[in-house]
């Protein structure tokens, strides 16, 4: 696991758990830029899961960035 | 005696313009007037432009009696939506807080809308930073179905979709980035093309999904579809994403029919809706046999797939271009329903690791291929536009979900690849029904040819609704039933 996935998954726990959402307030403050609502954690929990696409993909693929047939 | 221009195809309004049996302000006062009219039941437009209209008229119809006609689009009245730059017109994006946003250059579409002649009539209303598919934008107010003014009309582009049904305008330009053309022209009965990614430029439109966002235009006729495309397709040196590709003669092989024509469907695929939806879907199929296509079986990538691909683009991309709006105004996005994005999608967005995002995008790409291999023996797939009729403004039944809305639109964002919505049929409570025809990259010109050998062998395209007078003003909004009829 890399750290930033460990680090959302940390942030999964905290945002999951019922006391304070302090650490996820940071995380989101530190690598979004934005300041969470209060009890806004779990929403941006269960958006940020239905949202992650984290299946592994050929290394050698380059990412899509044009739509021309001829390159695809 | 006057023909109504309210009904006129852009051909028609075109020749009548070029010989001068029509003037345009003729034809503009008259859809001024009709728009007084019926726009306070509709709610298409955020902003009506009749002072510039008409002077704009003014100079068309002295511009052709000097002999100065500059072709199909001259003089045509066009309707923008609002998150098209206009300059010197308030550019909305359809948020109360950016009423006061005035752009001091034209989009790119709209400069080629109006180095074409026409005449801008006004900004189309539209769901809110063109997010979601309802027509109800809590800042500008329903979008009124002129089918039934108690029923969406889809969207993003839902003022669009309205104003070109109930004869407001011929042609308006709309954007698409999960089905935000092809919905609303389903809902409304009209035709809804959103072309390759590339081939109209996207400068100057506010940015929603950077990868995804299409503009297109939204008509009554095929045939107007392409005279639109002619003008507003084409290299644009201000837009890196827009192709060098030569830009084809879209109305040449119009005409060519569709015989002998392999034309895709994917059974499991197109197995999601209601039943009268698939009903005039398999009834299209026999309509496009007896013209002549060759109907042939395929399997696309799955729509899972592209879903959980096309989420994690679309959410990292609105995250960052909806960032500074948030910061700005984040009571702008406080009642967001899904699909469209709320404060905590907008957050959550910002947390996708960027690996996600290159996988996601490595994984478009394989699936641009994947679907490339399994459509290389046809020219066209065909699927419903929207898995639903027309229904009145709330959530969606069950047990259809947001997800299943986008179903037949969001994938062909995701690829990039041309798509058109004709009407197809109605739903028992006389409400229309669409149909897609997907291309391959960059052939918008095949796309029309079968849309309109489709829509010729057939007369959906031909029915308009009809508001009475008690709705065009506004009272009988609530009581739709009694409103509305059917005509020609």
């Amino acid at each position: 696991m890399n750290r930033r996935n460990a680090l959302i998954s940390l942030a999964a726990l905290a945002a999951c758990s019922p006391g304070p959402q302090d650490d996820f307030q940071v995380v989101v403050r530190e690598l979004g830029g934005f300041e969470l609502k209060p009890g806004e954690g779990s929403a941006v929990m269960a958006s940020l899961k239905g949202s992650r696409y984290t299946v592994d993909v050929d290394p050698t693929v380059q990412p899509q960035s044009d739509f021309d047939p001829d390159a695809a | 005696m006057r023909v109504d221009p309210a009904w006129m195809s852009i051909g028609e309004l075109a020749q009548a313009l070029e010989h001068r049996h029509l003037s345009c302000v003729e034809i503009v006062q008259a859809l001024l007037d009709r728009t007084k009219q019926l726009d306070k039941t509709l709610n298409s437009y955020i902003t009506l432009l009749p002072e510039s209209a008409l002077a704009e008229a003014k100079i068309v119809d002295a511009d052709i009696a000097k002999g100065h006609y500059r072709g199909p689009l001259h003089g045509i009245p066009v309707a923008i939506k609002d998150h098209i730059d206009t300059a010197g017109v308030r550019t909305t994006a359809g948020a109360k807080s950016r009423i006061t946003n005035v752009p001091t250059a034209d989009a790119a579409v709209v400069r080629r809308a109006k180095a074409a002649g026409a005449v801008v009539m006004g900004k189309a209303n539209m769901n809110k930073f063109a997010d979601g598919e309802s027509g109800d934008n809590p800042d500008f107010g329903r979008i009124r179905n002129p089918w039934n003014p108690q029923y969406s009309p889809g969207g993003s582009s839902s003022g669009a979709g309205a104003q070109v049904a109930a004869g407001l305008v011929p042609l308006s330009i709309g954007s698409d980035n999960g089905g935000s053309v092809r919905i609303p022209a389903a809902l409304c009965g009209v035709v809804g093309l959103k072309p390759t990614h590339g081939r109209i430029s996207l400068e100057g439109i506010f940015p929603r999904l950077y990868s995804l966002d299409h503009p297109g235009p939204l008509t009554r006729s095929v045939a107007d579809c392409a005279i639109a495309l002619q003008v507003l397709a084409g290299h644009d040196a201000e837009d890196t994403t827009t192709a060098r590709r030569t830009v084809p003669d879209y109305t040449a092989e119009l005409k060519s029919g569709i015989k002998g024509m392999a034309i895709g469907v994917d059974r499991k695929y197109a197995t999601v809706g209601e039943p009268h939806v698939l009903g005039a879907f398999n009834a299209s199929i026999d309509v496009l046999r007896r013209l002549g296509a060759i109907i042939v079986d395929v399997t696309i990538p799955s729509y899972a797939e592209m879903l959980a691909v096309g989420n994690t683009i679309a959410a990292c991309e609105y995250s960052v271009a909806a960032a500074h709006l948030f910061r700005e105004h984040p009571s702008d996005f406080d009642l967001a329903k899904p699909p469209a994005a709320s404060g905590a999608d907008i957050k959550a967005g910002a947390l996708i690791p960027a690996v996600d995002y290159i996988r996601a995008s490595q994984k478009r790409r394989l699936l641009q291929r994947a679907y490339a291999q399994a459509t290389h023996t046809i020219a066209l797939l065909v699927s419903p536009t929207y898995p639903l009729a027309p229904r009145p403004f709330g959530g969606y039944p069950k047990p259809y979900t947001a997800d299943d809305a986008i179903r037949y639109t969001f994938p062909f964002d995701l690829l990039g690849l041309p798509a058109i919505s004709v009407p197809c049929g109605f739903s028992p409570d006389n409400m229309p029904i669409g149909l897609q025809f997907i291309g391959r990259a960059f052939d918008e010109a095949t796309v029309l040819r079968a849309a309109y050998g489709y829509e010729q062998a057939t007369d959906w395209h031909a029915r308009h609704p009809s508001l009475s007078s008690s709705a065009g003003g506004g009272a009988k909004a609530s009581n739709g039933d009694s409103s509305i009829s059917q005509s020609g």
